[in-house]
């Protein structure tokens, strides 16, 4: 008993046995082999499979059903070896070239033609480094390893290259591409040798010869480009594409996720805003950041909406482009529609808004004011920071645990104010004999009165014991205000041959002071600065007089009187002095103005 | 020097030649081809004739039509085109020539 299969041969339809098959299958492959330089391969083997189709009707003869080895060898008789099929056509090719050539073309046919092929035995991939090292006799490895050394160093051109070497060179499928692809001369001979030797790589199992068949006989009934297109289509699609497309599809879908989560987390995460430990104040997020910077809530809220989908719907684009690589799903039209509105309608309304807010940022004006100050006893002003150190330092974002909350020290919202660490502090030189304390505050707005208004609305934090200043980084202004870039720049001025010292913590005060050695401001703090006729200097005492040790009151608790025996100090030596809050444009010389807003200010006094 | 080798390639330089001149009477499909060159022992086996066949006809000097057959797939009858005709034409002449030629030079007393 012997198995039988069933080919197509030609569209005619042939019982054959196993052996007789593989026999007829070497030939039709080596012959193929024989004509894979010229263009009219397809139509030459079809040519051939329908004449070998005649042929195997006539031995039938209707008599018998089976085709065997005896009848495959009769067509190969009388068909002619692998080698006459080329040998004649070249040889009558070569009949206009020099008599020298026939040595290379004996009539045999035979022909050393080495051919790039993708090597599907030696593969990690594609298998063309298998077939590079075919073709140029290296050892793939090596080749590999390249690869992966000119990946690592960040060139991307090599995976590109791989993957266009991919779709472009063909795999070696036949047996007798595999010889080409390894540069021996294909003869039958040599094939055969293959087939036996490599039993197991080339037709081990018979799955494996049915698809090959299968595919030869597709290849063989369609024409030849077409053949050689979809071929490389197909493989495109299905091994390399659908990798690559999933891989890709994913990365999408996880980038998308991540963004989006964050931008949810930004939106209604918590503790957006640290606005420190103080009790009070309002609970945070985007929506109270917008409220000080937009003048109306429903424009806060459209440009918050507005900024949101901006950044949302490029999210929502990536991760449905993801979800088609990954499960071939389509994108309905009117979605991308939408979005793409959606998208510009935002940008629209963030851009007008903008524009709103902008126009509120137009104008700025400087109010100027006059504390008048208790003359020190001594030669020296001693100026301490009134914050506790470490606290208040100047504004900064921070990055909080990986997450998109984000904090600003510095900046605190209270009830109905709003407090900045934005305090500048200048030291300059007194026009007379006395210290002169003067604060500049500077607000913007929609229109010079707008933002004047504003900048008299701004209250800053000064205390006086005896000779010592106690001055606040925090400024502060009504909530109502919104935040224009309210801000306060005080100056003190020294008379020459005066001094004034620097308190520890007076550092994050300190704004670019002029100074003889061009100390930098963070180096200033600590020292005692005389007021000389070049400028602030550390290094010559006040003179005349030597510089009085004045005890150092610990602040900001109220003391008692200490000092109540020297005649020019008032009775009361703690002299508070606060301005802020009214709409009076004249510059303000009462000592004590304490507007209701700022009561908390001094819950730590 | 083989003498079959040289022999054959006389054979094999004048193939094409003989190919157009079987259709010179009229369309023939390949076996009816084949059966008479190998009468003429020009071919010992038939897969020579099929890369000649293609090579001919894309080189517009035959042209085939296809026909149903009782047995087996459809078959192709070429048939000279024009240019396959005069083609022929010059070959003979051609062939003349050389048939003096090598009457003239091989000539032996």
């Amino acid at each position: 008993m012997k198995k039988t299969l069933t080919a197509n041969i030609s569209g005619t339809v042939f019982h054959i046995e196993e052996d007789a098959f593989d026999r007829m299958q070497r030939y039709l492959a080596s012959i193929r082999a024989q004509f894979s330089g010229s263009d009219g391969r397809e139509e030459i083997m079809a040519d051939i499979e329908a004449r070998i189709a005649e042929l195997f009707t006539e031995r039938l003869a209707g008599k018998r059903q089976v085709l065997n080895v005896t009848d495959v060898e009769h067509v190969i008789t009388v068909m002619g070896q692998p080698e006459d099929y080329m040998g004649d056509a070249e040889t009558a090719q070569d009949t206009a070239r020099p008599n020298s050539d026939q040595s290379h073309h004996t009539s045999s046919g035979q022909r050393r033609h080495k051919r790039l092929f993708r090597d599907p035995d030696d593969k990690w991939i594609g298998g063309v480094f298998g077939g590079l090292s075919a073709y140029f006799n290296i050892d793939p490895l090596w080749l590999r390893l390249a690869f992966i050394a000119l990946f690592l160093l960040g060139k991307g051109s090599p995976v590109l290259i791989y993957i266009l070497m991919w779709i472009l060179v063909p795999k070696a499928e036949t047996a007798a591409e595999r010889l080409m692809m390894q540069g021996e001369p294909v003869t039958v001979d040599n094939l055969k040798k293959t087939f036996e030797e490599g039993a197991e790589k080339v037709k081990s199992s018979a799955e494996r010869m049915a698809k090959e068949v299968d595919e030869l006989g597709r290849k063989w009934n369609t024409a030849d480009g077409k053949a050689r297109f979809r071929g490389h289509a197909d493989r495109l699609g299905s091994g390399l594409g659908t990798v690559i497309k999933k891989v890709i599809g994913v990365a999408l879908l996880l980038f998308g996720f991540f963004w989006a989560m964050a931008m949810v987390g930004g939106l209604i995460g918590t503790g957006t805003l640290q606005y420190g430990s103080t009790d009070g104040w309002e609970s945070g997020g985007p929506f109270a950041l917008a409220g000080m910077l937009f003048s109306s809530p429903w424009q806060s809220i459209w440009s918050l909406v507005a900024v949101f989908l901006l950044g949302l719907i490029p999210v929502i684009g990536i991760m449905l482009g993801g979800l088609r690589l990954v499960f071939e799903t389509r994108t309905p039209r009117w979605l991308g529609w939408t979005l793409g509105l959606a998208w510009v309608a935002a940008l629209i309304v963030v851009i007008v808004t903008a524009s709103f807010v902008g126009a509120d940022f137009s104008k700025h004006e400087t109010v100027d004011l006059e504390v008048p100050l208790i003359q020190p006893t001594g030669q020296t002003l001693y100026l301490e920071n009134l914050d506790p150190v470490g606290q208040g330092q100047r504004k900064h974002f921070r990055y909080n645990h990986g997450s998109v909350d984000w904090s600003m020290d510095g900046f605190v919202m209270q009830k109905d104010s709003i407090r900045i660490c934005w305090v500048g502090l200048d030291v300059q030189r007194s026009p007379d004999s006395l210290f002169h304390f003067y604060v500049e505050r500077t607000a913007q707005g929609r229109s010079y009165k707008e933002a004047q208004t504003r900048a008299s609305n701004i209250g800053f934090t000064l205390q006086q014991v005896d000779s010592v200043l106690f001055l606040s980084q925090w400024l502060a202004f009504p909530k109502a205000d919104k935040f224009r870039v309210q801000r306060a720049h005080c100056v003190i001025e020294v008379p020459l041959g005066k001094a004034i010292h620097l308190g520890s913590g007076t550092g994050p005060l300190l704004d670019d002071i002029a100074n003889v050695t061009n100390t930098y401001d963070g180096d200033m703090p600590d020292r005692t600065w005389t007021m000389t006729r070049r400028g602030l200097s550390m290094d010559i005492a006040p003179e005349q007089v030597p510089d009085e040790v004045l005890p150092m009151p610990t602040p900001p608790t109220p003391k008692e009187d200490r000092t109540s025996d020297k005649k020019n100090v008032p009775s009361a030596t703690k002299n508070t002095v606060v301005s802020a809050g009214t709409n009076d444009r004249t510059r303000e010389r009462k000592a004590s103005l304490m507007p209701n807003f700022l009561g908390l200010m001094f819950h730590n006094l | 020097m083989r003498v079959d080798n040289t022999k054959a390639q006389m054979r094999k330089g004048v193939l094409e030649y003989c190919i157009l001149g079987t259709l010179s009477q009229g369309e023939l499909y390949p076996s009816d081809i084949i059966g008479k060159l190998k009468d003429a022992k020009l071919i010992v086996v038939e897969g020579t004739l099929y890369p000649l066949l293609t090579r001919l006809k894309d080189a517009g000097l035959l042209t085939y039509r296809w026909e149903e057959s009782r047995s087996g797939p459809p078959r192709k009858y070429y048939t000279l085109t024009p240019v396959g005709t005069k083609f022929l034409n010059e070959l003979d002449q051609e062939w003349d020539e050389l048939m003096q030629a090598v009457k003239k030079t091989t000539r032996r007393k």
